[in-house]
């Protein structure tokens, strides 16, 4: 039964809402991962929401100008919208969300929308950390796009379609369909890429915390931060779902969805806790290297 | 035999017309003073007059004048050709007034103090 | 008719009268010997008269009553009325420039002169061959009497090597003459050419000797050294007699002495005339002093038309007719444009032998002698509306016919080193004019602007006479005249105008614009129009670009209602001439110019082979078994308008220099104008390209290159013009990928993405111009903060860089998601990442932009800048407006573009409702549009809800390494913004396009070196090379 567009409304609530818990117990029990890896005890599992209360708790917010108040208002935005677009559990009604807005493309598009935004944002704030980070950022972020585009675009040769409804759907009936089974090497060239994206080690130029206090966000505090905060987990669900969907045969209810996304996520802190950080233009290098060739033959595979 | 044939053959009007004109050539190309540049020049058109007045020649026919020897109904075929030499006429006026001119420019590159050989006037090059 | 004789007679009665009459005041004797020139200009023109109106073909006239064989002919015929009239006009125009001298030098002078011009007539109007070199000489001797009259011990110099030459050349002459007597047994060219005589081995060796005589007197490669010094030295009022007067009499004589070549004889005019043609003007391009660079030109192009008139004779490619048009077309175009040029290079002052000094003592004109310099090298160049125009196009579609494709490059490619040289001339001379403060017109101005003048006037009727009678063709020449005249008002009333010029055009235009040409109508006048609005932005009367920007909208109006080759080249050569003259009005426009015009030149060249090897082509109908690879040719030289990687190397710098306003116009909208020409020859001939699947292929190839590097030199750039310039390569580069594709999705795409690069690219260039108007520099890194002051054009720039980037919701998406789509449909992967590559590349640039400008440390003597003005917020406001709508609802853009490619292919793409299908996806832009705004929504307010206290903070509040910074310049991040891409990725942008291009020209320059180098300057050798010009003749034509 179609829903009425009072109920999808309805229903993209509640999915953000999951999502959005989501998100934030997978970062919070990742740095516990990571702090165990290195030795020491690590924050509780549920550090990422006193964060967030504390940040929008705060008394007094201090603003650049206009553009600084949006900064964050776009990047929330951005992550909030990108989920918007994926449909995060195949066959779910109630976790179709606004998919029926676009394929596969207007996501890739849309993760940008919410990162201009927060680069304009701390733009006006003036600070030159924020600047050198987003021009990292930026940099890193045109090389890693590579693989994960040949890659997506040998899903998208591989299955006849952009639509991300489609893709799941033809990679329904157990392991052997998974685009992991059929090609791997996209689904390799696309984790690679994911590194990239979450920037962490060893691609954590971006942040940098040693050199540009976290980059981009450097003078944001307050409620603002604490948007950002928010958005950090809804943008990381979204994009894990969205590697679920397209390389690991997406999810027909919220647990195989939620342990899907786990292990996805796991590898960032798997590869992150052993490798050093790399400087931006080797990172670029990098990607467009054995990454990229991978990307290239995960194409032929899927053409052939 | 055919080498005697062939001297005799030849006309020796344009012959040395001929070694004139060449022999003026030569005195263009090779001498740089100005002066003999000119003169050169007057040998070569006197060598070309030559030649011009040789093809007017008709061995064994008389002057182009209508006289006794010879009347009007006859005349093209018992006359030399006077087309020619009224040709050299114009061009030995001509010749003259290109010597002329080009001894006059001599004159005044020379007393604008320059000097006599063509081959300090190339200043104006590639 | 008046009996030439009578002529004659009147010109020796002047001269024996003159020193007499000079008794009487210099004025008196001037004056009779000026009213005997004039004498013969009005029996010439009676002559034209009585010969126009289907009058009797020829009229002869014999002396003494009899005629040939007893007595010397005289002829006239058309050619001969019209070289009497050249030589009479060309002869008051440089006695009118030569007049202060003449009055000043002993009256010889004004004998000599007459004499000369006698002589000249004298060579037109004779049929005998005796008495042809009575009247060489005579001009000849005139003429070295002339070269000396006014003392200048330079032209004594050159005078006496143009003696030797002379010399030998008549003596050759003379030998010539009596061989052909002795054989042909005439002398009257007429009765000769009949005589079998003439024909056998004898007589072609007689017919020899005159050819080479008349050969060496028109100057030939390599033999001409004599003449070049002349030309360089003697007063420019007698260089022009030579090279228009003189010259014309020596072509008329070699035409005249045609009928009795042989074929073989034919062929060496022809190379001797090409060789001369393109070596001349390699040499030419070398030259720094402007009146031996005219010299050059000079001899290059009397080399052209002998060449031309021995071809047309020897491949049968016309008429008589045929002859005038091309022939006496170049001629024609030659004499004005030179004598022009001539008479204004006195104006210049008086050039000094060494090139180094030599910049300094030229001095700058007026702007009406500039504006004449202009009409005169363009016209020399063969740009419409000029004579030499119509006849480059009528010769190249001949030689094109008869198949002699090696001639058509040696002619093309000698032109466009012509072009060069004369274009960086008069770039140079353009570029001295005086900002502020206007200067009368020179004295002695009124020569060249008669020149000009006639020139304009006959290219009118050249173009008339080959059929191109549409007004709308023209109406680009007439917004420029009209605009001109009144280019001392106000910009507001000019801009006014031009837009009035342009509705005016759509209006009349409106009916024959099918839905294509609609489309791009939108972007091309509606563009023009738009910046004209946007040229008021800058206070004053802005002199120049209102005319200029007029004629150029109108051009790209003329492009898309042209009907047939000729009209399309035409109208497509007028907007190159345009733009060019308006990237030459940009402060530091000389070379970017330059460069500009070259590249378009070579393209239109491309084009113009491409048009004349197709018969029939120029339709949007489907042509079938037509030969295709001129194709080809029409796509390389598109490729060189678009800004193809390779062949982009103009387009920085143009977009760059220009005005402000104007860099928006030909990014925007002129760069357009190649898109629709792509896409109605893809369409006419998309079916017979060979190697089709490859091709294509091929050229999708070339536009992501295009794409990729446009994008990558982009993020380098500290210049915001040159980023935006970069950009614009970029994304036309998308274009023509999409393009490629060759189905209805890609077009479709191709289309859209023009329109959006339209709307979005404009935004950017206008908030730009702004921008530089209110900061007054054009390096980014010397900007930041501007947002505080300048937001609206910080909003502008907001969304254009949003569609750009292809960021949803904004319609830049539409574009990217068409794009992939078409891509993947049609199975090219690669294409589509590397695509996807280049427009990630895209944010680099597009974030450094709005970064560094409107973002970041303010500077303190910025903070108080204003918003830009409203001519330009305006505009910018209306852009906006139209790109929400196009974005929340793309169908008001694809339904119209979908329907122009939908007559062309068969569907893929389709609207259900909203959303738009593809075989691989869908795309929903309003539910995309409505979903975003609804979550920026809420995400907003939940920002407002959750902040307290908000406390705006001043600059340099920020924590940087413990202290409190304080200088914007150390503390605004933006120079060599991203130095760590330049490390990873710089060795992709190396100029390697540039360096290719620079080692070309180097090239070419270095051919010119080694050539000239024969120009030793030594009189002798000059001899020399007349006497090895003529045994080569003589080798090459028993060879052939």
């Amino acid at each position: 039964m179609e829903p009425t567009i009072i109920g999808r409304i309805g229903y993209a609530f509640v999915s953000l809402f999951v999502i959005t818990n989501y998100g934030l117990l997978l970062i919070g029990s990742m740095a516990r991962i990571s702090a165990k890896v290195q030795g020491r005890v690590g924050q509780p599992v549920w550090q990422p929401y006193i964060d967030i209360v504390k940040s929008s708790a705060k008394r007094n917010s201090i603003g650049h100008g206009a553009m600084f108040y949006l900064g964050p208002v776009f990047r929330l935005a951005g992550g909030v919208g990108t989920y918007m677009f994926i449909p995060a559990v195949f066959g779910s009604v109630l976790f179709r969300n606004f998919s029926d807005s676009g394929d596969l493309l207007l996501v890739m598009y849309f993760i940008f929308f919410g990162q201009l935004g927060m680069a304009l944002g701390a733009g006006e704030g003036g600070h030159p950390y924020s600047a050198i980070g987003v021009s990292r950022g930026l940099a890193q972020m045109t090389a890693f796009e590579v693989p994960f585009a040949l890659s997506v675009i040998a899903v998208a040769a591989q299955y006849g379609t952009l639509d991300i409804n489609a893709i799941v759907a033809a990679q329904q009936g157990g392991f052997a369909h998974w685009t992991l089974a059929t090609n791997p090497l996209a689904v390799i060239a696309a984790i690679v890429a994911f590194l990239g994206m979450s920037g962490h080690n060893p691609f954590s130029v971006v942040i940098a915390p040693q050199e540009i206090p976290i980059g981009p966000p450097t003078e944001y505090q307050s409620n603002l931060l604490g948007m950002l905060q928010t958005n950090r987990a809804i943008f990381n669900g979204a994009k894990l779902v969205l590697y679920m969907n397209l390389y690991f045969g997406g999810a027909t209810n919220i647990v195989a969805m939620v342990i899907k996304t786990f292990l996805i996520y796991f590898v960032n802190v798997f590869v992150g806790q052993a490798f050093p950080r790399l400087r931006t233009d080797q990172s670029i290098r990098f990607f467009l290297g054995a990454p990229t060739l991978v990307g290239i033959a995960s194409v032929i595979i899927a053409v052939i | 035999m055919s080498v005697m044939a062939f001297i005799a053959g030849i006309n020796p009007v344009a012959a040395s017309g001929a070694v004139l004109v060449l022999v003026g050539l030569w005195g263009v190309l090779s001498r740089p003073n100005l002066f003999k540049i000119a003169v050169a020049f007057s040998v070569m058109e006197t060598g070309v007059n030559l030649v011009i007045l040789s093809v007017g020649y008709i061995r064994g026919r008389t002057a182009p004048i209508l006289d006794s020897a010879a009347d009007a109904r006859s005349a093209s075929a018992r006359m030399t050709d006077p087309v020619p030499q009224a040709l050299v006429l114009t061009a030995i006026v001509i010749g003259l007034a290109v010597t002329a001119l080009m001894l006059s420019y001599a004159v005044r590159l020379r007393t604008g103090g320059g000097d006599s050989s063509i081959e300090s006037y190339g200043e104006e090059k590639w | 008719m008046v009996n030439p004789l009578y002529l004659f007679a009147c010109s020796l009665a002047a001269a024996f009268l003159l020193p007499l009459v000079d008794k009487l005041g210099r004025k008196a004797s001037l004056g009779l010997a000026y009213a005997t020139v004039a004498a013969w200009g009005a029996a010439a023109l009676s002559y034209l008269w009585a010969l126009f109106p289907g009058g009797s073909p020829t009229e002869s006239f014999g002396t003494a009553g009899f005629a040939a064989p007893l007595a010397i002919m005289l002829r006239v015929g058309p050619e001969e009325a019209a070289g009497l009239l050249a030589v009479s006009a060309v002869g008051l125009l440089s006695a009118g420039a030569m007049h202060r001298s003449l009055a000043k030098a002993p009256i010889g002078g004004a004998i000599a002169l007459l004499m000369a011009l006698m002589g000249m007539s004298g060579i037109i109007l004779t049929r005998d061959l005796f008495n042809l070199f009575v009247f060489m000489e005579i001009s000849s001797i005139a003429t070295y009497g002339l070269i000396a009259y006014d003392d200048r011990r330079a032209a004594l110099r050159a005078g006496f090597k143009y003696m030797m030459a002379g010399g030998i050349a008549s003596a050759l002459y003379l030998i010539g003459v009596i061989y052909a007597y002795r054989f042909g047994g005439q002398l009257n060219i007429d009765l000769a050419a009949r005589s079998p005589g003439l024909y056998g081995a004898a007589g072609t060796v007689a017919a020899f000797f005159l050819l080479a005589a008349l050969l060496i007197e028109l100057k030939p490669f390599p033999a001409n050294g004599w003449a070049i010094d002349v030309y360089q030295t003697v007063d420019p009022g007698l260089s022009a007699i030579l090279s228009g007067a003189s010259a014309t009499a020596l072509l008329l004589a070699l035409w005249k002495i045609m009928p009795i070549l042989g074929d073989a004889q034919l062929s060496v005019v022809a190379g001797s005339g090409l060789a001369t043609f393109a070596a001349s003007n390699l040499v030419g391009a070398r030259q720094s002093n402007a009146r031996r660079m005219l010299g050059y030109s000079s001899v290059a192009q009397v080399g052209l038309v002998a060449a031309v008139a021995a071809l047309t004779r020897l491949l049968s490619l016309g008429d008589d007719r045929f002859a005038y048009m091309v022939a006496g077309g170049l001629l024609l175009n030659h004499l004005l444009a030179k004598t022009g040029l001539f008479l204004l290079s006195r104006a210049l002052g008086e050039p000094g032998s060494q090139a180094g000094a030599q910049r300094r003592r030229e001095r700058a004109l007026s702007p009406i002698g500039t504006a004449i310099a202009g009409v005169l090298a363009v016209g020399l160049v063969g740009l419409p509306p000029f004579p030499g125009f119509w006849a480059k196009w009528s010769l190249i579609r001949a030689l094109a016919g008869a198949r002699q494709w090696w001639l058509i490059v040696v002619i093309l490619g000698a032109s466009l080193v012509e072009a060069f040289y004369v274009l960086r001339w008069f770039g140079r001379i353009a570029d001295m004019r005086g900002e502020d403060g206007y200067a009368g017109p020179e004295a002695g101005i009124a020569g060249p602007a008669l020149c000009a003048a006639a020139l304009a006037g006959f290219g009118i009727a050249s173009g008339l006479a080959l059929g191109v009678g549409d007004p709308l063709l023209w109406a680009p020449f007439a917004a420029l005249a009209a605009l001109l005249l009144v280019d001392r008002a106000p910009g507001w009333l000019k801009s006014l105008l031009s837009i009035a010029a342009v509705a005016a055009f759509g209006r009349l235009a409106f009916d024959r614009l099918d839905g294509l040409r609609l489309f791009f109508a939108v972007m091309l006048l509606g563009g023009g129009a738009m910046y004209s609005f946007a040229a008021m932005y800058k206070r004053g009367p802005r002199r120049g670009l209102h005319p200029l920007l007029s004629a150029a909208t109108l051009a790209l109006g003329a492009i898309l209602v042209a009907d047939s080759p000729l009209g399309f080249f035409f109208a497509w050569e007028t907007m190159t001439l345009a733009s060019y003259l308006l990237v030459l009005r940009g402060k530091k426009g000389e070379r970017a110019a330059l460069g500009y015009v070259v590249f378009g030149l070579g393209g239109a060249f491309l084009l113009m082979v491409g048009l004349a090897a197709i018969p029939g082509a120029w339709s949007f109908r489907p042509t079938g078994g037509a030969d295709g690879w001129p194709i080809l040719l029409i796509i390389g030289g598109l490729l060189v308008k678009l800004g193809a990687l390779g062949v982009h190397v103009w387009l920085p710098g143009a977009y760059a220099e220009s005005d402000d306003d104007v860099s928006g116009f030909l990014s925007s909208s002129l760069s357009k104008a190649g898109v629709f020409v792509m896409i109605v020859a893809l369409a006419a001939f998309g079916g017979v390209v060979p190697f089709q699947a490859l091709t294509l292929r091929a050229l999708g190839w070339i536009g992501l290159a295009t794409a990729l590097f446009g994008a990558l030199y982009a993020i380098y750039q500290e210049d915001v013009k040159k980023t935006l310039a970069w950009s614009s390569m970029g994304q036309i580069g998308y274009v023509i990928l999409a393009l490629a594709i060759n189905d209805q999705a890609g077009w479709t795409t191709a289309l859209y993405l023009a329109l959006n690069h339209f709307l979005y690219k404009s935004m950017l260039f206008l908030a730009i111009a702004g921008v530089i108007k209110r900061v007054g520099t054009r390096n980014m890194y010397e900007m930041g903060g501007l947002i505080k002051t300048m937001p609206f054009s910080f909003l502008s720039v907001l969304m254009a860089i949003i569609a750009l980037s292809g960021v949803p919701p904004l319609s830049g998406f539409g574009g990217k998601w068409l794009l992939y789509s078409s891509l993947l449909q049609k199975g090219w992967y690669l294409e589509a990442a590397v695509a996807f590559f280049a427009s990630a590349v895209a944010f680099l640039y597009l974030f450094r932009l709005i970064h560094t400008i409107f973002l970041g440390q303010p500077k303190p003597s910025q903070s108080t800048v204003r918003e830009a003005p409203l001519a330009l917020t305006i505009p910018q406001g209306f852009l906006m407006a139209v790109l929400l709508a196009a974005s929340a609802f793309p169908r008001l853009m694809l339904d119209p573009v979908m329907g122009v490619v939908g007559d062309v292919f068969d569907p893929i793409l389709r609207f259900e409702g909203s959303t738009l299908v593809s075989p691989l996806g869908y795309w929903d832009g309003t539910l995309s549009m409505i979903v975003t705004i609804v979550v920026f929504a809420l995400c907003f307010f939940w920002m407002l809800a959750n902040l307290h206290n908000p406390q705006p903070v001043k600059q340099f509040n920020i924590v940087y390494a413990a202290e409190r910074p304080f200088k914007p310049w150390t503390t605004h991040y933006a120079w060599s913004f991203y130095a760590p891409y330049e490390k990873a990725l710089g060795f992709l942008t190396r100029r390697r396009g540039e360096r290719f291009w620079e080692a070309f020209g180097t090239g070419v320059d270095s051919v010119g070196g080694a050539i000239r180098r024969v120009y030793t300057g030594n009189g002798q050798t000059y001899a020399l090379h007349v006497v090895l010009y003529v045994v080569a003749l003589y080798l090459l034509t028993g060879a052939l």
